[in-house]
């Protein structure tokens, strides 16, 4: 977890190192997640919906901080 | 300033040696220490050591030297796979208090009531490897939002170039359900990812003589465990960390396919993808066993994550065994690479073989095998479900 960058980083179940900008809620969590970029750090930008039901893209991929 | 009874610990290597330093800080913590981060200064510090990294022994000393920097009136206690290989050597190391090998490190507590700071060289309880036998169970917890547990514990392999079997000793296990009870703990704490290690975890129930046919199944094996494992459903991600290529049976890649815990990710070592170097090397398989390995995890789970161990410059590698692997690699649909560069081990057999790889040699094949796997890595973000990401390749 990098809060003082402003981000937060974790891992998709298939082991892809993803970051995105710091939400309180994500801390611990495990949320679907959709890739959609790569950043300059070479790790994937990905943005997360809070509830599976309503992401259509929630079948693979969670966020969790390290 | 060092606080009485306070305690920080400094872990070097793998993901087991976490699990178990975290596991000593709750033993300091029940016997009423207070744990501190190490720059804060604490009464004792424990430095948890490694074997397989380059230079352990100058890693060592420059912390203990910060560790002293912090607390000059610390003791200092090193344990761990170097700690077991090299005793008296760490011992000597200024400021060292206390060595404990590999059966005494989980009874730390009884070394270091009524330990003194002594001029001249530190304590040393570091008996033979062959008497670790028992399994200490351990995990991590605290300072990640994933938990390392500790499954199983040491190697009856003979790799030719390894030093882990004389660190750590025979291979054993936990028992199934005593892991389970360990993950619900671990669920009971919050965590919501757990991660299996040891140091041969496909021999989980020495399973490898079950797995080749040699012996008949007594107790629970890998995939019993994990089978067990798959049932606490407050653990939403299990992660296998690392398993051998010839222990990861079909039947475990069937499962891991078919779970919604177990995550599609596999590490396997392969080591080298020239037969005549896996041979030198003592290794259990040939590289046809490792393709077929990839091929049916990738069969099963297309956007499955398999990451690979590689050694480069090994005794005997010739330019045209590199580039063996160096080929074998480039057409295997795997997704990172970890390359070591070959470096002489003491008390193993490969250091005698013939024809050794120049240093400089050992450099420029790890260089290759670096750039192949920064190639490798894209492919897995397209084969992934969802929709493409559109950063640049
Ligand atoms: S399998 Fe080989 S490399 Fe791995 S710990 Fe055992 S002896 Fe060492």
């Amino acid at each position: 977890m990098h809060k003082e960058k402003g981000l937060v980083s974790g891992f998709t179940d298939n082991y892809i190192k993803i970051e995105m900008p710091f939400q309180e809620g994500l801390i611990n969590a495990i949320l679907p997640a959709a890739l959609t970029g790569i950043r300059r750090t070479g790790n994937v930008e990905v943005s997360v919906a809070f509830s599976a039901s309503s992401n259509p893209l929630a079948n693979f991929s969670g966020i969790q901080t390290c | 300033m060092s606080t009485p009874r306070s305690v920080a610990f400094y872990t070097l290597g793998c993901k087991l040696n976490y699990s178990e330093t975290s596991s000593i800080s709750r033993l300091f913590e029940q016997a009423g220490y207070r744990e501190v981060p190490f720059e804060e200064g604490a009464g004792i510090y424990v430095i948890n050591t490694c074997s397989v990294t380059d230079f352990a022994d100058r890693k060592c000393r420059k912390i203990v030297r910060q560790a002293l920097r912090q607390s000059p009136e610390a003791f200092v206690v090193v344990v761990g796979c170097y700690a077991q290989l090299k005793p008296e050597e760490i011992a000597h190391i200024p400021g060292v208090d206390l060595v404990l090998g590999a059966a005494e490190k989980f009874r730390i507590l009884d070394y270091v009531d009524g330990l003194s700071k002594a001029p001249g060289k530190g304590l040393v309880f570091a008996g033979e490897v062959k008497e670790a036998k028992t399994f200490s169970d351990a995990f991590s917890f605290g300072d990640r939002t994933r938990s390392f547990l500790k499954v199983q514990d040491g190697c009856d392999y003979k790799c030719s170039f390894c030093t882990i079997p004389q660190a750590r000793g025979e291979s054993r296990s936990d028992s199934v359900e005593h892991v389970v009870a360990n993950a619900q703990k671990i669920a009971d704490l919050g965590i919501k990812e757990i991660v299996l290690t040891g140091v041969n975890i496909g021999d989980f129930g020495n399973g490898s003589e079950v797995i080749e046919g040699t012996r008949k199944k007594k107790e629970g094996l890998f995939l019993d465990l994990i089978r067990e494992l798959d049932r606490v459903s407050e653990i939403p991600r299990f992660r296998i960390s690392s398993i051998e290529p010839n222990l990861c049976t079909d039947e475990i890649i069937d499962f891991v396919a078919s779970s919604t815990r177990f995550v599609p990710h596999f590490h396997m070592p392969l080591q080298s993808g020239s037969n005549k170097i896996l041979k030198l090397m003592r290794r259990r398989y040939f590289r046809e066993l490792y393709a077929d390995r990839v091929a049916r995890i990738k069969a099963q789970m297309p956007h499955a994550c398999i990451g690979v161990d590689v050694i480069v410059g090994f005794p005997g590698e010739t330019e045209a065994d590199f580039l063996d692997t160096y080929h074998f690699l480039t057409d295997l649909d795997v997704s990172y690479l970890h390359v070591f560069t070959y470096s002489e081990r003491a008390n193993t057999p490969a250091p005698e073989f013939d024809d050794p790889v120049p240093v400089e040699e050992r450099r420029r094949r790890n260089e290759m095998l670096s750039i192949l796997s920064e190639k490798k890595a894209p492919v897995l973000l397209r084969t992934t479900p969802g929709p493409n990401p559109a950063g640049p390749f």
